[in-house]
């Protein structure tokens, strides 16, 4: 048998099919030719009335847009409002405006109403639309409004005057003008435009209409477009054709189509040759593996099935398999001895007859020949191990320190026993951890704790353990808890949110403690201290959760009594503190109408017993004032709401007035007061001016009181620490002293030294407790050290910070060059007067008594080389010899008349001051001596100028005051005299007290009683009796003074008083009163009771303030 | 429509069982160019009514205010008052801001016999109407005398000429001529006018036209729209070349200093007639009247319209002394009792003799201020 080669083969299969498709694919496409070039006709057709029915629209848009533009003129607009003067203009425009360059169009402007103002001679004589059809369109909603029909195109044009219609432009366009436009556009082509009425608009001559849409398109002479609706018209367009223009013919396809057909034959040729060319390569190789696999019997080789058809490749590869088999079988036998051999565990094989046929490397192979399973395993063959049944199939052997665990397993090959497989296993280390096992297991059942376990590598999480303590404490029986979820313990007051962080704790395998209620199994609730920690294996993951629980119900009860008593012993504190704030508050409020009224009383025309009772009264009640106010502070201090101030101010001035003011209980007693403020180096600083001055007066005051011969002797300084200034000072007395015992006790609430000491001083024993609290809260401390009988030094120290405006004092004219004699029997007041002076540079001399004064004098005048003294300052009470003694033998002394004397005085003085000037004194001042004093009569009288000349009599420090600054006499004066106040507090008593103060003034006042009668009064005012001030109480009924200022200050008394100046005027002086009061938009603040001196400074310092700021 | 039905049902709810309330109507633009002007007028009405009504009302019987908005439109205007007129309890109308509604509304309120109150419309014939008995009343500026007013002041500032800029309607010839007469006798030369229409697009070239032609100074005569273009294209020219703006008070009829940028308006020397400012009352009424309209309207930082307010606060209350004079409704019982009115202290001034038979305006030249706008845009009187 011949065989045709492969590419005859398949060409004489293929090519009679190829020429049958050839020949009908050349037909199909002669007849789709002709068919295309009939549909090119129609469309371009369909796309040619597209273009008309927009041009024609355009065309109606752009007439519309020139009426548009005549609405839009302004002389249209203004001459709907040019009433009068329109008639001159508007005819003329109506006449000659035109569209599109025709004049003969009808206009006509009509009004808001649609009355006809004028129109053109065509609008006369055309009928227009009825107004009823357009107006509420045009002329309200100020809309166009467009129609065509036969009589034409009718377009009314609203007026727009700031968008609003006030009138209309009317114009009508006639068919006939109309046509003239429409015949040039598309003029090509057979058109025809018909409104929605099927009223012809227009008709090329062309299509000889008649009227009859169905006529004309009932004959085949046409072939027509698309209906094209013009929508904003009304209007619809179309364009016709005639068949016979359309011709048909193929000619131009033919060669295209003969040129395919040889493209198509010789791509069929090349497609079999490539064919036949890829095939016979992929068998060629299949031929050749099969060929090199038989000549050389190697199983590697393997045939090439890349890139052959999917056929081939299955045939290729179907081989493949097939040598990958054979090639696998010859190498299993070698693997099962290796994998055997490799084995940790001992592998024996035998036969049912129990002899070894296979076993691995540990049993010795030798052996192997004729061996027995009993001799491996070292036992007898009767042993029911070694028999040939499935009796007993675990043994084991113990060898040294091992032990074997063996296990006995049937051999079965294709369905048959034919033998046993037997292992053994090296079991040592899992029986000693079962023993470790076993001896942690009884530590845990006795351990008092109750121990949990539960597997976290299951996601219920259940409890694999329980110690006994844990059944002990829960009440459930081990059995009853293995396996269950450890959160059975939990119940309805088990805390949320510990529950929360437990299961977070667990999920995020992260140890943790928590205090928790459970439950046990008899429904008590018990708190269970718990503590869970996660077991971590050796790759870091979370095997088991251990927990450790603990029944801690008495510690918690016994917590929470001590959480109560704890509450119950604040809140008794802070009622205490209150109770005390509110007492303060409530005796102060009635204290200010004692005291007002008193100083009123005093005022008035008393007779002298009248006068001396009232007096008493006043100055009682001031210490009872005292008093609440000590008490006050002492609750501040408890309520921890001791508040501090920050203001700049005149230490030496502070000290010097201080001094003045304790003086006259010193010298009350004749003791000597001394104050040494030459470590003073600063005038200026910032702090509480007022707990300054309350220290001080707190611990002079008790010095004094408990000193009853001898001296009192306060020394301050300033020290310098980091950029701060640290106040030192020292209050030492020589009075009765402190018993050792009982300093400790001296800064004790309610404490004196004892009961004695109270009956006999008096007092509330707070004194020294505040005056500590001060110092500490301004970061320092007070320290005592004392001597029974002897006396006893105060030490304390406090911070205070650097004023802006700090500078030192230093004298105006050169003390330097003066000589100085100061004359004192006292050592401790030369010695604090030698150091100011010597501060100032100043050349000091001393003496004891009046003697060695005039003995150092008279040595000056002896020795011409020193220069004798410009002035000498004399103490008054001196032993022998007193001042004014002294003084009178200098003056008297020609030579030594030229000194100018000053006069140390206690303030008890009450001489005859004139007499002083005649002796020849200078100045005076009292004792102790501040620094000021000093300073400015130093000045005046070494100046010796207009200022000591005008001196009335001596230099005193009233005198030196009033060159200073004006006395308050005068800033009386200066409260304009058409001031008017508003007195605002609902306590009559205060009103009175204030009232009569005011008036003493001369001051306009008017009262009310609460902020709404305020406001009232504020409000109903003119300017030209306006308020200048008001005053405010703060606690009132209706409305209280915070609300009453802040509608003052919003206006709802009127623009006129939103800025006047409010002082507060109030009882609650605790602390944020005054914040409350400034926050609420008060301007100043004044605490009750209220006192003549201050309240009048206050409101003249606002009412110049306001002066001023109106000029 | 809805200001009318509010008022109405104000006064239903009020004296809902009493006898229909005497009317006062309002003829003004509401809505349109001049709205602040005609807000204003209503605002100062309404004041005047309460107050009166508080006090027992005209002849014992409460009067309502019932306002037609006419847009600036005189034949809007006309319907406005054929309305009004048909109602038997109407007192008398109060107008608006434009002249050219007031002038074309005269002839139907002489047909009808109706008081006219104009609290602002300055064109002189107006008032020089020619009727005879005449029945309209101003309490405004007239034409005639602005000019005065306007005019001096240019030439205080310091104008060789002044080129007149003027609407083309009768306020705009009513000024034209008063402008004439004015600059005769100060010996201040008009060197042009320029007419233009409500509307025109040309405004800022017909500016720059005349200030290539040497303009220094323009007297000006227009509404707020018109003004504001003006204003605009003079703060445009060049600084040397800026001609100095005298203005009638069209102007600020409608959101003047809202609608020009206050960058613009600081840059032009502009003047404006009134007779008041907002801050600066005139009498003690005056200062009272300011804090009822707060308290009423709601305080504000300036008003420059606010001579609308006093203008017919002041109209409204004399209106109701004369019917109370007269005794009567009866229009021309009415219209005798103001041209007999005593002294009155109003809000603008205290009127020896407010009316007479020959003199039915209330206001005279000596009444007219120049204002100015500060830094703040707000009006402040020009020394």
């Amino acid at each position: 048998m011949t065989f045709r080669p492969l590419w005859l083969y398949l060409t004489l299969k293929v090519i009679p099919l190829a020429l049958v498709i050839f020949v009908i694919s050349s037909l199909a496409q002669f007849f789709m030719a002709s068919q295309l070039e009939s549909t090119i006709a129609v469309s371009r057709l369909q796309q040619d009335g597209k273009v008309y029915a927009q041009s024609v629209e355009h065309h109606f848009d752009a007439l519309v847009r020139q009426v548009e533009s005549i609405g839009k003129n302004s002389i249209i607009t203004n001459a709907l409002i040019d009433f009068q003067g329109r008639q001159n203009y508007l005819p003329l425009y109506l006449e000659s405006v035109g569209i599109f360059d025709r004049t003969d169009i009808a206009i006509q402007l009509v009004d808001f109403s649609g009355e006809v103002i004028d129109g053109n001679y065509y609008a006369k004589t055309s009928t227009l639309p009825a107004s009823e059809l357009w107006a509420s369109q045009v002329l309200e909603e100020g809309l166009q409004w467009v129609k065509l029909d036969q009589n034409g195109l009718f377009i009314a044009q609203p007026i727009l005057n700031q968008g609003l219609p006030e009138g209309a432009i009317l114009v009508n366009i006639d068919l006939n003008i109309l046509k003239l436009g429409l015949d040039n556009i598309h003029s090509g082509f057979n058109r025809l435009l018909v409104s929605d009425n099927e009223e012809v608009i227009f008709a090329s001559s062309a299509l000889n209409y008649k009227g009859d849409t169905a006529a004309l398109e009932g004959t085949d002479l046409w072939i027509k477009s698309n209906v094209e609706t013009i929508g904003s018209y009304n209007l619809t367009a179309k364009i016709y054709l005639a068949k016979e223009d359309i011709a048909i013919s193929g000619s131009l396809f033919l060669p295209i189509i003969t040129l395919s057909l040889i493209l198509f034959s010789i791509s069929i040729s090349l497609i079999i040759f490539l064919g036949v060319t890829q095939l016979k390569r992929v068998v060629s190789s299949l031929s050749l593996a099969i060929e090199k696999t038989i000549l050389s019997k190697d199983l590697t080789a393997r045939v090439e099935n890349e890139g052959s058809p999917r056929e081939l490749a299955k045939l290729g590869s179907q081989f493949n398999q097939m040598m990958s088999q054979l090639q696998k079988t010859t190498s299993t036998l070698d693997e099962i001895d290796a994998i055997l051999h490799s084995m940790r565990e001992l592998v024996v094989v035998c036969d049912s007859h129990l002899q070894v046929l296979l076993s691995n490397k540990i049993v010795n192979k030798s052996e192997t020949q004729n061996t027995t399973l009993a001799q491996v395993v070292d036992l007898p063959t009767s042993h029911s191990f070694c028999q040939n049944n499935s009796e007993n199939i675990e043994y084991e052997q113990k060898i040294n320190n091992k032990i074997i665990l063996w296990r006995k397993t049937q051999l079965i090959l294709q369905g048959e026993v034919s033998g046993w497989v037997i292992t053994g296993s090296d079991i040592s280390d899992i029986k000693q951890a079962q023993r470790q096992a076993n001896i942690l297991s009884m530590a845990m059942d006795s351990a008092s704790n109750g121990i949990i376990i539960v597997d976290a590598s299951e996601a219920s999480e259940p409890i694999v353990f329980v110690n006994k303590s844990f059944t002990e404490i829960t009440g459930y029986t081990e059995k009853e808890v293995l396996g269950l979820r450890c959160n059975f313990l939990q119940g309805p007051k088990t805390n949320r949110e510990t529950r929360g962080r437990l299961s977070q704790a667990i999920k995020n395998c992260q140890p943790i403690e928590v205090e928790i209620a459970n439950y046990r199994k008899n429904g008590e609730m018990f708190w269970n201290h718990l503590a869970i920690d996660p077991v971590i294996d050796d790759t870091n993951s979370v095997t088991h959760f251990l927990g450790v629980i603990r029944d801690i119900n008495s510690v918690v009860a016994a917590r929470n009594d001590l959480k109560i008593a704890k509450e119950s012993a604040e809140a008794a504190a802070v009622a205490k503190s209150e109770f005390l704030a509110t007492m303060s508050h409530e005796i102060r409020t009635p204290m200010n109408g004692v005291i007002g009224m008193l100083g009123l009383l005093l005022n008035t025309e008393l007779n002298p017993e009248q006068t001396s009772r009232a007096r008493i009264a006043q100055s009682s009640a001031n210490s009872l004032l005292v008093l609440i106010n000590d008490i006050l502070d002492f609750s501040k201090i408890e309520a921890g709401k001791l508040d501090l101030e920050s203001i700049d101010f005149n230490l030496r001035n502070m000290l010097g007035e201080f001094a003045e003011g304790i003086a006259y209980q010193a010298h009350d007693k004749g003791l000597e007061l001394i104050m040494d403020v030459s470590g003073i180096t600063a005038s200026m600083v910032r702090g509480d001016p007022g707990r300054v001055r309350q220290i001080l007066n707190n611990l002079v005051s008790n010095a004094i009181k408990f000193t009853s011969h001898g001296e009192v002797f306060v020394q301050l300084r300033l020290i310098e620490e980091d950029g701060r200034w640290r106040i030192k000072g020292q209050v030492k007395d020589s009075g009765i002293g402190i018993p050792q015992d009982k300093v400790n006790h001296l800064f004790e609430a309610f404490t004196q030294v004892d009961a004695s000491t109270t009956r006999r001083y008096g007092g509330t024993g707070l004194g020294l407790v505040i005056v500590r609290r001060l110092c500490q809260v301004m970061g320092g401390d007070i320290h005592v050290s004392s001597k029974l009988g002897k006396g006893s030094t105060f030490e304390f120290d406090f911070l205070i910070d650097h004023s802006n405006s700090s500078q030192l004092v230093r004298p105006s004219i050169d003390i330097s060059k003066l000589n100085v004699l100061i004359v004192d029997d006292n050592e401790t007041n030369l010695y604090v007067l030698r150091s100011q002076l010597k501060i100032w540079g100043a050349n000091v001399t001393e003496a004891c008594d009046g003697q060695q004064a005039l003995l150092i004098c008279q040595q000056r005048l002896d020795s011409p080389d020193t220069p004798l003294f410009d002035i000498a300052i004399l103490d008054m009470q001196m032993p022998n010899m007193d001042g004014i003694e002294l003084g009178r033998l200098i003056k008297n002394n020609e030579k030594l008349a030229s000194i100018k004397l000053v006069m140390m005085t206690s303030m008890t003085y009450q001489g005859d001051i004139e007499q002083l000037a005649k002796i020849g004194f200078s100045a005076y001042f009292p004792k102790p001596a501040t620094t000021s004093d000093l300073y400015d009569a130093l000045n005046v009288m070494a100046e010796d100028g207009i200022a000591l000349a005008s001196a009335k009599t001596l230099v005193t420090g009233e005198y030196l005051d009033s060159l200073q600054q004006p006395t308050h006499s005068e800033q009386e004066i200066s409260i304009p005299s058409n001031t008017r106040i508003l007195l605002v507090d609902d306590n009559p008593i205060n009103l009175l007290v204030a009232e009569g103060i005011l008036e003493d003034f001369d001051i306009n006042v008017t009262c009310a009683c609460n902020g709404k009668e305020a406001l009232a009064c504020l409000a109903g005012n003119d300017q030209d009796e306006a308020f200048s001030l008001v005053v405010m109480d703060c606690q009132m009924p209706e409305m209280d003074g915070f609300e009453a200022t802040r509608q003052i200050r919003a206006g709802s008394a009127g623009i006129q008083n939103t800025e006047i100046p409010i002082i507060a005027m109030t009882a609650n002086a605790m602390q944020g009163d005054r914040d409350k009061c400034i926050a609420a938009g008060m301007t100043d603040y004044l605490a009750k009771p209220i006192v003549a001196q201050q309240f009048i400074e206050k409101l003249a310092s606002w009412l110049s303030f306001r002066l001023n700021a109106d000029k | 429509m809805n200001r009318l039905i509010f008022t109405f049902s104000l006064w239903l709810l009020a004296y809902g069982a009493c006898a229909a309330p005497w009317v006062i109507g309002l003829d003004a633009d509401l809505s349109s160019v001049s709205k602040a002007g005609g807000i204003a007028i209503s605002q100062g009405a309404e004041l005047a009514i309460t107050e009166i009504n508080a006090k027992g009302g005209i002849l014992g019987q409460q009067v309502a205010l019932v306002t037609k908005d006419h847009r600036g439109n005189p034949a809007r205007g006309i319907a406005n008052i054929k309305s009004l007129s048909k109602n038997p309890k109407l007192l008398g109308v109060i107008g608006g801001v434009h002249t050219p509604v007031a002038l074309a509304e005269l002839a139907l309120i002489h047909e009808k016999s109706i008081i006219y109150l104009d609290p602002w419309a300055a064109g002189t014939p107006v008032i020089r109407n020619g009727y005879q008995p005449n029945f309209a009343f101003r309490l405004s500026v007239r034409d005639e005398w602005a000019a005065g007013t306007i005019l001096s002041k240019a030439k205080n500032e310091g104008c060789p000429s002044v080129t007149l800029f003027l609407e083309q309607t009768g306020w705009g010839r009513s000024n034209e001529k008063s402008m004439t007469k004015a600059s005769i006798a100060l010996d201040l030369p008009i060197k042009g006018i320029e007419w233009f229409h409500w509307n025109s697009k040309i405004l800022h070239k017909l500016i720059t036209k005349t200030v290539n032609d040497g303009t220094q100074c323009i007297a000006l005569v227009a509404n707020t729209p018109e003004g504001t273009q003006i204003i605009n294209a003079v703060a445009n020219v060049d600084k040397s070349k800026r001609p100095k703006v005298f203005s009638h008070w069209g102007i600020v009829g409608g959101d003047f200093t809202q609608k020009v940028k206050l960058a613009q308006l600081v840059k032009v020397d502009l003047y404006f007639l009134n007779t008041l400012t907002f801050h600066t009352p005139k009498t003690t009424m005056g200062t009272l009247l300011k804090k009822s309209f707060e308290k009423k309207f709601g305080t504000q930082p300036a008003h420059e319209a606010f001579n609308g307010v006093a203008h017919a606060y002041d109209l409204v209350h004399l209106l109701a002394l004369a019917i109370e004079q007269a005794g009567s409704a009866d229009s021309a019982k009415v219209r005798s009792a103001l041209e007999t009115l005593g002294t009155y202290k109003g809000a603008m001034k205290t009127y020896k003799k407010p009316f007479t038979a020959d003199q039915h305006e209330a206001l005279d030249a000596s009444d007219y201020i120049m204002l100015k706008f500060n830094k703040q845009g707000f009006s402040e009187i020009s020394k």
